[in-house]
């Protein structure tokens, strides 16, 4: 019995040093702006908090690179169906290899740079002005694979669709139904 | 009298496969791009869709072969018009469907009626990924939908002029540019694609300065025009305009949606050398007073809130925003949520106006037009002026609008009237707004989108909403882009029936 007290001392005191140890231990650089990094929704619905201020913010590279002589627009996209501009310098955004567009994933991106609520230099547009770029991973090629029964339904569709019109042009030459009726009704021959 | 009802409901028929068949042939344009640009899978979408669709359209056709001479009375012109607009919706949102990139077929039918009436709201999800192909359907619709559908398929399909007039008058364009019907369906048509070649080249060279590698600036150049010019919204990345971040590319946008909103019969009068109703037509007076006056309220509203930091800010974003809206285009240079944080409730309150003013009759506008409202306004002074002068003296009241011409009583309760209605409309959205759980501003902010066929947004639009609200959205888009006659035919020819039965 007192054995066991003593194993439960010793097991509390090893989880007590255990706990200051992982309070204290120094995070690396990467998680720390990680967790610092605001997504666009927060940006936008609070952009007076935000505006000039420092901030990091992490996503994919998307559409072109808007180069504007020894600057360049990067739009970059947290997933959120949207995407805000930095702008960079060219050499920054020249780093960049993979944009994001259909077929492809960009680079993922994580920018650190002053954020403007609207941009006394562009027109008072919403964006980053970047001091850092960090590409955290590589774009890739996406193959849109093509499911087999959308392969299957377009070719059963053709079918039909070559059929019908095959048939209806056979009845409308074959037995001239317009003409029929044409001379039937009364009022037909009225036109402006 | 069974039997004739029963030719006309087939004439009416035919009709519409009509309509149904060129909207169909029109998805091998997307079906192409997406061959060119080996968009595999796109290629089996369009396949699918546009087969699916020519039989269904063949099937209609044969059925109402017969009777396609027959005569149509203006109710079932209007009919046609109506009807082509809901199946067209229904089947034109196939491709969508099948291409993963909705999360429901409501969701899809939203958007092909948000671009058909040329709104530009969207439910599309992932877009900065979209294929080619699909964009290209996407504006395609928008263009197709801005010229008048019906008209476009019904100059090809019948040689029954007095048919497509009815048919004409039903997609709200009431203007004879010409003296028949498809001559002047044809003259529209003319005038659209003069100023795509001219507009297209001109989107393209901006497209390049704003940086766009060449290929990209011919495609974005392309269907930004589309878009812009019929008034629409769409743009192919999510960031709408925003995504150029250029001064010369929403100048070039901001010139082709505002030419875009002018009326063909406008444009039929200048191309033909009568440059002097550019100034004098009663439409771009209106415009030009209710788009001055109201630039200068939302211009006082953000300069006293201190919203933009400077003129050019201001003029990049207050007043593209309010024109964008006035002319009903909606390409937006800002966030959505941006102008329900940023912006005070006055600049809201002049950017709700200028959605419901909107564009020019006979246009790819929406909105009361500048026609009705210079009609209301005269009519208005012209019976003030009544008070003042002794009572044996009558008032005739004239505007100039290609030529001059006299109001009469019909013109004015027309006008009155079909403003009511959109007035009407546009308070039964905002009602459907808040019990979807946003606010007043918000709620009538996005309603005044909708009826005036805007797509400006404020945040509302997104496929979370409550289908309810999606559906009631897809009504008002579609009554206002017909202005309400066609559809409430329809409504009123179904009454009749089921109270026959």
């Amino acid at each position: 019995m007192k054995q066991m007290t003593k194993y439960k001392a010793l097991f509390l005191l090893i989880t007590m040093i255990l706990n200051v140890f992982i309070c204290f231990m120094p995070v690396s650089a990467k998680e720390k702006q990680a967790d610092k990094t605001v997504g666009l929704t927060e940006l936008v619905e609070h952009a007076k908090q935000y505006d000039d201020k420092e901030i990091s913010f992490k996503g994919e590279a998307i559409g072109d690179v808007l180069y504007r002589g020894s600057n360049a627009w990067i739009n970059v996209s947290d997933g959120n169906n949207s995407a805000i501009g930095v702008y960079m310098p060219a050499q920054t955004a020249k780093k960049i290899s993979v944009m994001g567009h259909y077929g492809a994933r960009g680079d993922v991106i994580l920018v650190t740079g002053i954020f403007h609520r609207d941009c006394a230099d562009h027109g008072g547009d919403m964006d980053i002005h970047a001091d850092q770029v960090q590409i955290l991973s590589k774009g890739y090629r996406v193959s849109a694979e093509t499911p087999r029964w959308l392969v299957y339904l377009s070719g059963v569709s053709v079918l039909c669709a070559v059929l019908i019109c095959a048939f209806a042009l056979f009845i409308t030459r074959r037995y001239d139904i317009t003409k029929k009726n044409f001379h039937n009704h009364d009022n037909a021959k009225r036109v402006d | 009298m069974q039997t004739e009802t029963k030719e006309r409901a087939l004439s009416v028929i035919y009709y519409v496969g009509g309509v149904l068949m060129v909207l169909a042939v029109c998805e091998l344009i997307p079906l192409a791009t997406s061959l060119f640009c080996r968009e595999t899978r796109f290629v089996f979408v369009f396949l699918a869709a546009a087969s699916i669709m020519i039989s269904f359209a063949a099937f209609l056709m044969l059925i109402g072969a017969g009777y396609r001479n027959v005569h149509l009375s203006f109710g079932e012109g209007m009919t046609v018009a109506s009807v082509s607009w809901l199946m067209g919706t229904l089947l034109c949102a196939l491709p969508y469907y099948f291409s993963g990139n909705y999360l429901s077929y409501l969701d899809c039918c939203f958007d092909v009626m948000s671009g058909l009436t040329t709104t530009g709201l969207s439910m599309i999800q992932n877009l900065d990924h979209l294929s080619n192909g699909l964009n290209m359907w996407r504006f395609l619709l928008t263009y197709i939908g801005g010229q008048g559908m019906v008209v476009l398929a019904l100059t090809f399909v019948t040689k029954n002029a007095g048919n497509v007039y009815m048919m004409y008058v039903g997609e709200a364009k009431d203007e004879r540019l010409r003296p028949g019907a498809v001559s002047t369906a044809r003259a529209i048509w003319k005038i659209s694609i003069l100023y795509l070649i001219i507009g297209w080249i001109a989107m393209s060279i901006a497209g390049i300065l704003a940086g766009l590698p060449w290929g990209n600036a011919i495609l974005h150049g392309l269907w930004i025009f589309m878009s812009g010019w019929s008034t629409g919204g769409f743009a192919p990345m999510s960031q709408n305009i925003l995504y150029y971040h250029s001064m010369i590319y929403e100048l070039a946008t901001v010139v082709f949606f505002t030419i875009g909103s002018f009326n063909f019969a406008l444009h039929y009068a200048v191309l033909s050398g009568n440059r002097k109703e550019m100034r004098k037509n009663i439409e771009i007076v209106s415009f030009t007073v209710t788009l001055t006056l109201l630039s200068l309220i939302a211009a006082f509203a953000l300069m006293h809130d201190h919203v933009y930091p400077n003129m050019a800010a201001l003029f990049r974003k207050g007043f593209y925003q309010l024109i964008s809206g006035h002319t009903t285009t909606g390409f937006m240079s800002l966030y959505a949520r941006q102008i329900y944080h940023d912006w005070g409730d006055l600049a809201i309150y002049a950017m709700i106006l200028a959605m419901l003013f909107g564009g020019s009759a006979c246009s790819t506008a929406g909105g009361f037009k500048g026609l009705r409202i210079g009609i209301i306004f005269n009519t208005i002074r012209a019976e003030i002026r009544q008070y003042t002068i002794p009572q044996s003296r009558v008032i005739t009241t004239k505007i100039h609008h290609i030529r001059d011409i006299v109001l009469t009583d019909s013109m004015i309760r027309s006008a009155f009237s079909i403003v009511v209605l959109y007035l009407i409309t546009f308070s039964v959205g905002t009602v459907i707004g808040m019990a979807a759980g946003y606010s007043g501003v918000e709620s009538a902010f996005e309603s005044a989108s909708v009826t005036g066929n805007v797509g400006l947004s404020i945040g509302v639009t997104a496929p979370s909403n409550p289908a309810f609200l999606k559906i009631t959205y897809i009504i008002i888009m579609w009554l206002a882009r017909l202005e309400f006659v066609s559809v409430l035919t329809l409504i009123a020819q179904i009454c009749r029936r089921l109270v026959k039965r």
